[in-house]
């Protein structure tokens, strides 16, 4: 518990986006509460500390409300506060709509949405009594437009956005903001895994599946660098961003210029 | 000629009652779905039925994923199809971020969005069999625009219009259009509850309260009447209208160019 440095919430931030930019915010001088899976969070906590940071983990189910309900309290508990909060976590399924599964939209919208919405609930009160916090959702280019397959999860991104206006509207002037990032196609094991099953699927190459959703969506023809990602995090949360509120910002090689 | 079938829900008050209406008297067989005492559902088929066209009430607890889903195929049972959906049942709730109960995050998202998805998806396999359907999500400026105080409502807004995305994408090309219609003040229920509200906050009258509740957003500076509302979504189920996909039209006093 150090006051003079700031202390950063990462959900889902031991795999894909989040692992990098808990590495990012490390390395910035943040204290750093982890937040995922739990294999390998020993093994990144050691990690990290070697930038001279506190680091701990807390491991909480997002579809579960009671482990969402706690997970700020025992943040707080550790580190005495908690300054910005990164609402990453998140998951996806691809199905026709007509298919798509009741269990899977409502489990959907509970990991990508509503948790962004208790977590932020539970961070306000103190960011806005120290005159000082940064929230950050992680919506997508699917927050401001659609493809297809994409009901529920598109649904839990354009919901993030709205919520992040409002959060804005309600912040504005506190010296707390918040905003989003939507990012296109990153370099991550969540993409990697939805082309490998798109490619089972098909019963075609990997490599031709992500050269062809590339293409199609992504005019630089590239996935995005996760780093990019956590670097533009990073920004909005420095004290010059401090005008930024409400706002989601496209991270996408183009895809939403189209 | 076979008459074309609209499924409306929340079709007993507001905007809804008066998307019933202006179809009914467009020759539309009308299956309207809301809340309602037995008498005002009597009172509202009779008057419907004068256009001299089929009309079935349908009750449903759009807060209940299995009655939500249900809804379409009790309406195709009796009128053999639906050929536009209206999604329009929608409930407000206003409440500071952090006094924002999660059991009325729960509800305003159930009845929202969830239940546009559920319907969406029952009712997309019959209109593409046929080669011909509307699916109109009665969504809000409130589905591009935050305000104070609207946490979940203005969430569940935004994510209609993921689903509206999502939605024209897989329906491009089949004859079916699926887009977004999104009011600011309108006069009905939902919007004068606001205003009896900030009338009795303020301690001013309700003529008093209404005015500075609209001039607030809406440039215009009037309210709406439901039937502006009624009239654009029977143009956008017009055989003009089929190249409209995927849009949110907003109509609102100028409210979102704002």
């Amino acid at each position: 518990m150090r006051d003079d440095v700031r202390v950063v919430l990462i959900t889902g931030s031991t795999g894909g986006i989040g692992r990098v930019m808990a590495e990012v915010f490390a390395e910035s001088g943040y204290d750093v509460a982890l937040h995922g899976e739990e294999e390998e969070a020993e093994i990144q906590k050691t990690h990290l500390r070697g930038y001279g940071v506190e680091v701990e983990y807390f491991g909480a189910d997002f579809r579960n409300r009671e482990e969402v309900g706690g997970l700020v309290g025992r943040v707080e508990a550790e580190f005495g506060r908690v300054d910005v909060l990164v609402n990453n976590a998140g998951t996806q399924h691809m199905k026709s709509f007509e298919s798509f599964e009741y269990e899977k939209w409502a489990e959907i919208l509970e990991i990508n949405l509503t948790s962004s919405f208790c977590l932020m609930k539970d961070v306000m009160g103190g960011m806005v009594s120290r005159g000082w916090g940064r929230i950050v959702n992680m919506s997508s280019v699917h927050g401001l437009s659609g493809s297809v397959g994409r009901a529920a999860y598109s649904a839990s991104k354009h919901g993030l956005v709205g919520l992040t206006k409002v959060a804005g509207l309600e912040l504005a002037g506190t010296g707390v903001t918040c905003n989003a990032i939507c990012p296109g196609i990153v370099d991550t094991p969540l993409f990697g895994k939805m082309v490998s099953d798109v490619a089972r699927e098909r019963g075609e190459s990997e490599a031709v599946v992500r050269q062809s959703w590339l293409m199609e969506k992504q005019p630089s023809g590239e996935m995005v660098k996760a780093e990019d990602v956590a670097r533009l995090c990073l920004y909005l949360c420095g004290d010059s961003s401090c005008s930024f509120q409400g706002l989601s910002f496209p991270i996408d090689g183009g895809w939403l210029s189209q | 000629m076979e008459r074309r079938v609209v499924l409306v829900t929340g079709g007993t008050r507001g905007i809804g009652y008066a998307i019933a209406r202006i179809f009914a008297e467009s020759g539309y067989d009308v299956a309207f779905h809301g809340l309602g005492t037995p008498e005002e559902i009597e009172e509202q088929k009779a008057l419907l039925r004068g256009n001299g066209v089929k009309v079935e009430y349908f009750a449903g607890d759009l807060l209940q994923g299995e009655e939500a889903l249900g809804l379409v195929g009790r309406v195709e049972a009796d009128f053999g199809k639906v050929d536009v959906l209206v999604n329009n049942a929608g409930m407000q709730y206003v409440a500071a971020f952090e006094d924002h109960e999660l059991e009325m995050w729960d509800k305003v998202i159930a009845v929202n969005l969830t239940a546009s998805f559920c319907t969406m998806k029952m009712a997309i396999g019959g209109m593409v069999s046929r080669g011909w359907g509307r699916i109109l999500n009665i969504a809000s400026v409130h589905g591009k625009v935050g305000s104070v105080h609207k946490a979940s409502y203005v969430t569940s807004k935004h994510g209609m219009l993921g689903l509206t995305r999502v939605a024209a994408l897989e329906l491009a090309g089949s004859g079916v259009t699926c887009n977004a219609i999104c009011p600011g003040w309108v006069s009905t229920p939902l919007v004068w509850a606001q205003v009896k509200k900030r009338s009795e906050e303020r301690g001013v009258s309700l003529d008093e309260a209404r005015e500075s509740l609209v001039k607030e957003k809406q440039p215009s500076g009037t309210m709406l009447e439901p039937e502006e509302v009624a009239k654009l979504s029977l143009f956008l189920c017009s055989d003009e209208a089929k190249h409209f996909q995927g849009s949110a039209l907003s109509i609102d006093g100028g409210w979102s160019a704002q």
